[in-house]
């Protein structure tokens, strides 16, 4: 795995990078229509606008309620610590989404592409996950970290919704790489190691994994994502896994 | 059969005698509907095989994008709150995000779901036990040029992830209306 994550730092980092830097030839991202001969209708110029939001590049920033989980285990012995849900931060770059096939819809398309995404965030889950799935206990224990991470992702998105709106769908799925930051103190439980151990880790590289659901209604989102972060670390698979749902606004660039 | 699977097919029957038999192409928008779900399950619990059925009320809100005449995909998000019995009876939440692609006849459709599902095994307000993963489902139902529809879905939640001794069922007879 540890092969595999730094394998995939690389390429990843240059790959966003380059995308970020160059705007999609491709892309229908456009309300310039210096280069028509015609004026485009309102509805065109409207669905244009709007496409815009979805196939563009762009930086979200937002809000959102979310649960994060920081775990590390081996066989034998495993840590689990959370932060119960609360308030949190979304931030991302997108690339612009190059696509790959497009279907017409009734009303607009549904186009399958693929798109780079860079974000990070910092955790300090403090809760212990003992007798219960998804809610800690405070026993004295925390875990405080950051990460940043990359990745391609294929997308799918759908709109408008009606005719005259800018309501898009879209769904996207990306593997890439992380570095993962983290140094506390967490409650083992097992047979090799049990009781509370100092952990750290410095810039770890990481696999990421992002599953993202939004609805867009123009410049604003309405997300559920799911982050998944791991790697094997001094002998035990360190994980961290937020599932959160929040709104963000789109600054297109 | 049990007692609900006959209630559901009763309103079932009863819905398709009684449903004017319009003919129209599907409509793009927001859907919102609710009504009666059950749920049954065969897990492993520490180590230890447990059946129980669960059965409550479910809210679901979906987004069709209309292809043609023939077809539409339809994204969608459902949750219900429900009562198990059985080895287990513990209140029950089950949530699903989804996507279907329906195949329409006049207003009549049918669509394979794909689907990831979450299921929270509830203590008063703790969740004792959480299970989530990807599952299929099949949905039938009809849809009203004034907006009203109904639909049944059966699904098998954590079907592409659960092994086989281990399995999970849904039904979900949803009435709601469609924003066009």
């Amino acid at each position: 795995m540890k092969i595999t994550v730094r394998t995939l730092l690389l390429p990843t980092m240059l790959a966003l990078l380059g995308s970020l830097t160059a705007r999609a030839d491709d892309t229908p991202a456009t309300t310039d229509s210096s280069d028509n001969s015609q004026p485009p209708s309102l509805l065109n110029s409207t669905e244009n606008l709007a496409k815009s939001y979805v196939l563009g590049r762009n930086i979200s920033l937002g809000v959102g309620f979310a649960q994060g989980t920081f775990k590390l285990s081996r066989s034998g012995d495993n840590a689990q610590i959370t932060d119960n849900g609360g308030a949190t931060l979304i931030a991302a770059i997108d690339s612009a989404t190059h696509p790959l096939k497009d279907w017409p819809l009734r009303h607009g398309d549904a186009t399958l592409g693929y798109d780079f995404t860079a974000t990070g965030g910092f955790f300090s889950p403090s809760k212990q996950l003992l007798d219960n799935a998804t809610q800690g206990t405070d026993v004295g224990t925390s875990v405080n970290g950051g990460f940043v991470a990359a990745a391609p992702r294929f997308t799918f998105n759908m709109g408008p919704l009606y005719p005259d709106s800018h309501i898009y769908w879209k769904y996207s799925a990306g593997v890439g790489a992380a570095l993962l930051h983290f140094d506390g103190k967490a409650l083992f439980e097992g047979d090799q190691s049990s009781g509370e151990h100092s952990v750290s880790g410095a810039a770890v590289p990481s696999l990421y994994i992002e599953t993202k659901w939004q609805m867009q209604f123009g410049h604003w989102d309405v997300i559920f994502n799911s982050q998944y972060l791991g790697d094997r670390h001094q002998g035990y698979l360190t994980t961290y896994e937020v599932y959160g749902l929040g709104a963000a606004y789109q600054f297109s660039f | 059969m049990g007692p609900f699977y006959r209630r559901l097919a009763g309103l079932l029957i009863f819905s398709a005698a009684i449903l004017p038999p319009a003919y129209a192409e599907p409509q793009d928008g927001f859907g919102l509907a609710v009504g009666p779900t059950s749920h049954t399950a065969t897990v492993i619990i520490s180590g230890v095989k447990q059946h129980y059925d669960s059965s409550g009320a479910g809210l679901t809100a979906d987004a069709q994008f209309v292809v043609n005449d023939s077809w539409s995909i339809n994204p969608s998000v459902q949750i219900a709150l429900e009562k198990a019995r059985g080895d287990l009876t513990n209140n029950i939440g089950n949530s699903e995000a989804g996507l279907q692609l329906r195949h329409w006849t006049g207003n009549v459709f049918i669509a394979p779901v794909l689907l990831y599902s979450v299921e929270d095994v509830l203590n008063g307000t703790v969740v004792q036990r959480a299970e989530y993963g990807p599952g299929v489902g099949l949905i039938g139902g009809w849809e009203s040029p004034t907006g009203l529809t109904l639909s049944v879905q059966a699904d098998a939640p954590e079907s592409l992830y659960f092994s086989s001794s281990q399995r999970r069922t849904g039904l979900w007879l949803q009435l709601g209306y469609r924003w066009h």
